[in-house]
């Protein structure tokens, strides 16, 4: 924050896992607690920082993601809001699972807290067997232990199939 | 962008990835802790073995209190300070947090914050018709 103007105007440049090159204003990098820990130790702006777990397309949301948040002044918190909510409407589930992981491992807490509080309102309101469906996630227990899970949890069940 | 195309390409095939399969447990965690009410946690234990291993660690609770109807206590220094309407919430812990209860639906408060060890945060919505002259002091 009190970092000069000459200083807002440094660019690095961050390299996604399939290559590609994205050149960054250091003060929308800032939003990432990772990249600011990198600047904040002897690493140059100069370099290429690579970021071998987050792909082109996924790298361009964050920045995107970033970008709103280190531009806009603290009074438009609403304006922020309400970005925050476009900003992941009608996003597929990998894209939303590829964002989490990348906010993760960026530390970026608001794109983190965004975008899990998205997926937990996809597990909200249904049956578990959808669930799985959603996630493609395998029901690992056997019919006797799914049956003594849900009894242990009958509470929570009440009014579900 | 043919590389992003490409990959892209290949994630699709791959239709079937289990989407949690690639979150670290500390990401399925945070999650977790975004479930605005603990009865679609709870429900999350019959998902699979993983979410149920999981969610005992899960730091930040979230109930409402509405059809709940035993009692909770919370007793400082050996003095009843108050009693609140928790109901099943004694059931959840004793159930899913492994812990060690008195056959009692009253629970000492300091034997629940002392075995909630990774729980940091417990929002608790009352109801808005919540009726206070059932609550003793």
């Amino acid at each position: 924050m009190a970092s000069s103007i000459e200083n807002n105007n440094e660019k690095l440049t961050l390299k996604s896992s399939d290559g590609e090159e994205f050149l960054v204003e250091k003060h929308v990098a800032l939003q990432s607690t990772l990249l600011q820990n990198m600047l904040d130790s002897d690493c140059s702006s100069a370099d290429v920082i690579p970021l071998p777990k987050i792909d082109a397309r996924t790298l361009a949301l964050v920045l995107g993601y970033c970008k709103k948040h280190a531009d806009a002044s603290s009074s438009k918190q609403g304006e922020l809001n309400s970005f925050d909510s476009e900003f992941l409407k009608d996003m597929d589930m990998g894209a939303l699972f590829n964002l989490v992981l990348a906010a993760n491992f960026m530390e970026i807490k608001g794109l983190l807290d965004i975008a899990a509080q998205k997926i937990a309102d996809t597990i909200k309101d249904k049956p578990h067997q959808e669930v799985r469906e959603i996630f493609h996630v395998e029901n690992d227990y056997t019919p006797e232990e799914e049956a003594a899970v849900r009894e242990e949890n009958r509470w929570a069940f009440e009014g579900f199939p | 962008m043919r590389n992003v195309h490409q990959t892209l390409g290949e994630e699709e095939e791959a239709g079937a990835e289990n989407w949690f399969q690639r979150l670290p447990d500390v990401v399925v965690l945070h999650i977790f802790g975004k479930l605005s009410d603990v009865k679609w946690l709870c429900r999350c234990f019959v998902v699979t073995k993983r979410f149920s291993s999981l969610i005992p660690l899960v730091q930040t609770v979230s109930f409402v209190t509405k059809t709940w109807n035993s009692v909770f206590s919370i007793e400082e220094d050996g003095d009843l300070q108050g009693t609140i309407f928790l109901g099943k919430f004694s059931e959840f812990l004793t159930n899913n947090f492994r812990l060690a209860f008195l056959p009692s639906p009253r629970l000492n408060f300091h034997d629940v914050v002392f075995h909630l060890k990774q729980i940091e945060s417990l929002n608790i919505e009352f109801p808005s018709h919540f009726n206070a002259d059932n609550d003793s002091y």
